[in-house]
């Protein structure tokens, strides 16, 4: 009696165990995707790639995890990937790129790669987080610009109509609106990343494009402690000063609802602020002015999604990651999504045609920044340098922004301090 | 409150062992066996694991360079675990000792036999049903001065008045502080009330008759009867504000700047957002250490006081 019981119960038990194993075991032709893009504009960007992946006879299995600008997303990467279980393919930053293909569990894609020539198709600058030890490992999907400013038109108008073109001149217009006692000069979030873009677009605009490769992407330890750096530091303390106190805690997107509706004059965000506009009905150059931040016409601060692609147990798998890997630097894919997403293709022969004016401004300003070598990795988006030591330094940003006992100097001298405590 | 249940296999053996015979005691190991497996993994190992991770030089996977305790002399250097630790130590006195008072307060309030008790009652326990989530942004709406209260009272006239604690960075974790009061305050009173409702009536007529004053009744009387109820509420509220975490995020994310920061945040940007595992492995196990400081005197002295039951 009692034996019955408990052969029934191990019966029960193995079955328990049996069955999710078996679920994995009966595969299909079937591709797991791991994203982030779920609002409005990003949705319908990645559903231009499902279409054209299921178009192929493969089965798209959507992850789906927002939150957090991306950063959930990365977690939970990071978490299944510690698991020992990562998606086929998942959307990462430059720098985790490298980070998993450090860990060998990148796949091969090479010969992709190859066959359609992505060495040439590829802008230079993209490729080293693409591309490790002469082997495709990632796909880029596009090529979001940061460094820009947005401004509102009517503001503009009213206060001299002429966009800044340096940061003594940007410091005025500031001054100015802040005189007319209307608006909010400067419309900014509370989060480290909204400062530390302003602080990137400084860096750039005043101490130079050599000065950012140097210090920020080659953390120069002299360079992040130098009179550059301070004079930097204390420009971005003055631009602060024109935000409004109750910026902490305030989303990015409300800043720029603030500039939509003329309540600030001016935030700088990356372009995919223009969706925003797009969706509230603003037209560029009629209710907001699309510029590059000031002294950083000639430069052009990328940020990118990645597709990863996992090293894969089966062949099948494998071939339908290579599918999906042509698909998304297919022209036509590149040129819908980007279009819906708002950036520029990752692919550098889609023409600008049919894009919106802020993106025909973009697709120049990149010309003309592989011509000056001047096309940067971001900062923020984990592009320019691995995650410790961009913590390392938006840290002291996110410390000056907020700490008002804090000096320019005090900060100059954090950065360094901070680096070498990692 | 299910975070707030104490597990424990080991009662739950020694329950079932009394008076069965062998045959039950099989039967409750049987049953038994796979939680604790579950559990042996899933949080010692695990607790484990975290321990070992900590000595090595993890970035962002793990690495298994050893370097003894560096990570924790780093951890301890670091400005950013300083303000957290000192954050926790501010929010849990005032949480803990504003919680338990205005819960007592109210408790012996209700248990004069009022009128709708029951009404009032739940009211002041609903906060409890609402996830720390929405507890947090609902605060964060209601203090964030151009769209809750400040706006509000200034609507009503008083232009000068200032509310703004969320964005000031010296005051930002009493906001922590009074969101966390609010959603906890109602559960200490029910357990409060509960206690208060157990002591013997007979006593506090006796009390009476000798002419003992109400506040009087209840300072030399009632209260110090409640005393184990203090007890298991202190702890309560201690070990919820050793791992607030959902609330700090939602209400504050560790800002203005750094300046709300707690151990759990910490732990949680270091080990995920920026690449620092071993840091943030570190920094776990300080708090796993602080709760076991808490709660390994609070389960031996249950368990003693059980045994001698």
């Amino acid at each position: 009696m009692r034996s019955r019981r408990y052969r029934k119960c191990s019966a029960i038990i193995a079955a328990a165990v049996a069955v999710p194993a078996l679920a994995i075991a009966a595969t299909t032709k079937e591709l797991e995707v791991m994203h982030l893009w779920t609002s409005g504009g990003e949705a319908a960007a990645l559903q231009v790639l499902k279409d054209a992946v299921e178009k192929e006879g493969i089965t798209w299995v959507d992850s789906a995890i927002a939150g957090d600008g991306g950063r959930t997303q990365q977690q939970a990467l990071q978490a299944r990937f510690a698991a020992g279980n990562p998606p086929a393919s998942a959307l990462a930053p430059g720098q985790l790129v490298l980070e998993y293909y450090a860990q060998d569990s990148l796949g091969d894609l090479t010969a992709v790669g190859t066959a359609e020539n992505w060495d040439e198709l590829i802008a230079p600058a993209l490729q080293p987080f693409a591309k490790a030890d002469g082997k495709w490992v990632a796909v880029p999907f596009n090529m979001h610009r940061e460094n820009n400013a947005y401004y509102n038109k009517a503001i503009l108008d009213e206060n001299g109509g002429k966009v800044p073109e340096t940061w003594d001149e940007f410091l005025a217009y500031l001054d100015k609106v802040k005189q007319g006692g209307k608006v909010i000069p400067l419309a900014l979030g509370g989060d480290d990343w909204q400062e530390t873009e302003i602080f990137s677009n400084i860096l750039i605009g005043q101490a130079g494009v050599d000065f950012y490769k140097k210090a920020i992407m080659g953390l120069d330890k002299e360079a992040l402690g130098s009179d550059h750096m301070i004079k930097a530091l204390e420009t971005f303390r003055k631009v602060l000063s024109y935000a409004d106190a109750n910026r902490p805690g305030r989303d990015w997107a409300l800043a720029t609802g603030m500039v939509m509706r003329g309540e600030a004059a001016v935030q700088f965000q990356g372009d995919w602020a223009v969706g925003d506009f797009t969706k509230a009905d603003k037209k560029p150059g009629v209710d907001y002015v699309c510029a590059s931040a000031p002294g950083n016409r000639s430069s052009f601060v990328f940020v990118t999604d990645f597709m990863a692609m996992f090293e894969q147990p089966t062949e099948e798998t494998r071939a339908n990651q290579e599918v999906l890997a042509r698909l998304i630097m297919d022209r036509d894919v590149q040129e819908q999504f980007n279009i819906k997403k708002g950036s520029i293709p990752a692919r550098l022969d889609v023409k600008p045609d049919h894009f919106n004016d802020c993106a025909k401004q973009a697709f120049a300003d990149r010309d003309a920044a592989i011509k000056e070598g001047s096309l940067l990795p971001s900062l923020v988006e984990s592009v320019a340098v691995p995650n410790d030591a961009k913590a390392a330094i938006i840290d002291v940003i996110h410390a000056l922004a907020n700490d008002a006992s804090m000096s320019p100097q005090d900060a100059a001298a954090q950065f360094v301090e901070n680096l070498e405590a990692l | 409150m299910p975070e707030g249940r104490i597990y424990s296999p080991g009662h739950a053996v020694a329950v079932a062992g009394f008076g069965g015979g062998s045959r039950q005691v099989l039967t409750a190991l049987a049953v038994l066996i796979p939680s604790m497996l579950a559990v042996g993994l899933f949080v010692y190992v695990f607790v484990a694991w975290t321990g070992v991770i900590s000595l090595t030089t993890s970035r962002f996977a793990p690495d298994y360079t050893f370097v003894g305790l560096s990570q924790y002399f780093k951890l301890w250097a670091n400005d950013r675990w300083i303000t957290s630790v000192a954050n926790l130590g501010i929010f849990s006195l005032l949480f803990i000792g504003l919680t338990v008072g205005a819960g007592l307060v109210l408790a012996i309030f209700l248990d004069q036999r009022i009128r709708a008790e029951n009404a009032i009652r739940t009211i002041y326990l609903y906060p409890m049903a609402i996830s720390f989530i929405v507890t947090g942004i609902a605060w964060k709406w209601l203090l964030t001065p151009d769209l809750g209260i400040e706006k509000l009272v200034r609507s009503w006239g008083f232009a000068d008045f200032k509310f703004d604690w969320i964005v000031d960075p010296r005051m930002a974790i009493y906001t922590i502080v009074i969101a966390a009061f609010w959603q906890s305050a109602g559960f200490v009173m029910a357990i409060f009330l509960a206690a208060l409702r157990g002591v013997d009536s007979e006593i506090i007529k006796a009390a009476r008759i000798d002419g003992a004053s109400l506040p009087e009744i209840y300072r030399s009387i009632v209260i110090p009867m409640v005393r184990p109820a203090f007890l298991s509420v202190i702890v309560i509220l201690l070990y919820q504000a050793l791992r607030s975490f959902d609330l700090v995020v939602a209400l504050t994310n560790g800002g203005p700047g750094f300046a709300s920061d707690l151990p759990t945040t910490f732990m949680f940007k270091y080990t995920f957002g920026r690449s620092q595992l071993a840091q943030g492995a570190a920094s776990a196990i300080m708090i796993t250490m602080t709760v076991a400081a808490v709660m390994i005197p609070y389960l031996y002295s249950e368990l003693r006081h059980e045994r001698r039951r």
